[in-house]
């Protein structure tokens, strides 16, 4: 594919995020609108491009982590600019920094174990990482929340979503690992900490309904966990770094 | 009375502070686990009372976190089932006055609480009740099953690697595995999937070592590197993983419900507020 291997497409994405970001500072809805469309191709065609990395086309390259999360905030970005909401400042600066990430990570693909060739392993790393760029959002919807209190809460609805897809890849990693490995739940660091953080994140939903718990104690809650979710993730994403890699 | 008991353990603040102990018994696992991955390794392959009591008194300081997590489990699964009589007490005398679909959505939180509380006893079943037994595997051994009801013979293993053009030229892409049993019986096994026979899921299972050190006596010290390559791709460890996991059916009958009961109570449920 005539995107594969071509980096300058992910490198120009940091720096129109930094326009989108300044467009959007400025109050500058449609230039901050186009940017973020731009990025979205650019980053789409990167995208693409890096499941032909190998010399074959897969599938899982296109949602690892470090280069999906910032195309799905790209996304949420784009409509939150749109939509004028209070949040969209806030969101692209967080596609700003995961893109910046993206920028300095290993850009080669690890090759996919047999077990890793199935379709409930892409599912998997797509509702993960889906969800990932929601609670980020939220995090980052909360901080907006926190200054501003305007009258709906913008970032709630970012948690929820986030923690359907969440729970969807919860479920679908559950079954990957039974048919891969022969366990639903492994005693290993990756399993322990995305159960860590579902908990985490049920206990917020559950915040919703308990008497005297505020709004500000709940935007709290979403910050918090914003930053656990981000050291927690980016932490395995930097371990991911050692591994074997080939193409880019 | 008991109803007052009931509400006071269904408390939501007490699910709330359940969720968060849970969760920072697995953070604190997570961590041990990565510094431990070995001995945490172990767990995937044995009952979970049977792994502590094997583990000497000295490893306590790694395994605490467990017995934190299994007492929040156990509360958290109580607590649900409280909060869901309290609820189902409140919600069944409006049967028949709400609208039909009103009251099934407000039914639905109910029925995801009931399914987790399913899970939670699945993969408690599963930790304490399931079997996984790891067989090293070659051509023409015998595998018999743990129960002994069946045995079989490796008819055939074949390996698929990839092609020369690609990246990831002399990569296992694929392993296949074919047993003959008595009679008819054929089972074919590839990655990832499993066979059924007699209750048993049969696995394929490769050992996926770190790092492959050169050991003097081995005909490939010595050798030019794709020499090396291709003596230790004929040393591929591969077993055949047979696994009884008796929680398995409540795990996946009550996640594939929860998963329909969520799509439906936010997607369909917001259409249904909105009218």
């Amino acid at each position: 594919m005539f995107s594969t291997g071509q980096h300058w497409m992910l490198y120009s994405t940091a720096p129109l995020a930094g326009l989108s970001f300044l467009f959007q500072a400025l109050k500058l809805k449609k230039p901050a609108t186009a940017t973020l469309g731009l990025i979205i191709i650019f980053l789409g065609l990167y995208l693409t491009g890096r499941g032909f990395l190998g010399g074959l086309f897969f599938l899982n390259p296109l949602f690892e982590g470090p280069f999906f999360v910032p195309f799905c905030l790209a996304i949420l970005s784009f409509s939150l600019t749109y939509k004028e909401s209070p949040a969209a400042l806030p969101v692209i600066g967080g596609t700003l920094a995961a893109l910046l990430f993206a920028c300095f990570y290993a850009k080669g693909i690890i090759p996919p174990t047999p077990n890793k060739l199935t379709i409930w392993a892409v599912l998997f790393f797509l509702t993960e990482n889906s969800a990932h760029a929601c609670f980020i959002s939220g995090g980052l919807g909360a901080l907006v929340w926190s200054e501003n209190k305007p009258d709906s809460d913008i970032f709630h609805r970012f948690l929820i979503w986030g923690f359907v897809l969440y729970s969807m890849s919860q479920i679908i990693g559950a079954w990957w690992a039974y048919i891969g490995w022969g366990n639903t739940f492994s005693w290993g660091p990756r399993h322990m900490s995305s159960a860590f953080l579902w908990l985490i994140y049920a206990a917020y939903i559950h915040l919703r309904f308990v008497q005297g718990w505020s709004m500000k104690r709940q935007a709290a809650w979403a910050i918090v966990s914003a930053l656990i979710l981000i050291i927690t993730v980016y932490g395995h994403h930097l371990h991911e770094m050692t591994f074997t890699r080939v193409g880019g | 009375m008991f109803w007052k008991f009931i509400e006071k353990i269904g408390n939501l603040k007490l699910a709330v502070y359940l969720l968060c102990g849970a969760g920072l018994s697995f953070f604190w696992g997570s961590l041990t686990a990565q510094s431990h991955f070995e001995l945490f390794r172990g767990l995937n392959s044995a009952r979970v009372q049977d792994w502590l009591m094997a583990l000497s008194p000295d490893k306590m300081h790694l395994t605490w976190w467990m017995y934190c997590l299994f007492f929040f489990c156990f509360l958290l699964g109580v607590n649900t089932i409280a909060c869901l009589m309290v609820r189902l007490r409140a919600l069944i005398p409006k049967y028949g006055t709400l609208p039909f679909k009103k009251f099934t959505l407000l039914l639905a939180p109910s029925l995801i609480h009931l399914l987790f509380a399913g899970v939670l006893l699945g993969h408690g079943v599963t930790f304490t009740t399931g079997q996984w037994i790891n067989v090293p595997t070659k051509m023409g051994d015998t595998v018999r099953l743990p129960d002994g009801s069946a045995s079989f013979m490796v008819a055939d293993i074949s390996y698929t690697y990839y092609d020369d053009t690609t990246a990831m030229k002399g990569r296992i892409k694929q392993i296949t595995l074919a047993l003959k049993g008595d009679g008819k019986t054929e089972l074919q096994l590839a990655m990832p999937g499993y066979s059924s026979f007699n209750g048993w899921h049969l696995l394929l299972k490769m050992d996926k070592k770190k790092k492959v050190r050169i050991d003097p006596s081995d005909e490939a010290c010595n050798k030019a590197p794709l020499y090396q390559k291709k003596a230790r791709k004929k040393r591929a460890s591969l077993y055949i993983r047979m696994v009884k996991d008796p929680g398995l059916p409540f795990i996946t009958i009550s996640f594939i419900l929860i998963l329909i009961l969520l799509l439906w109570y936010y997607v369909g449920g917001k259409a249904i507020t909105e009218k």
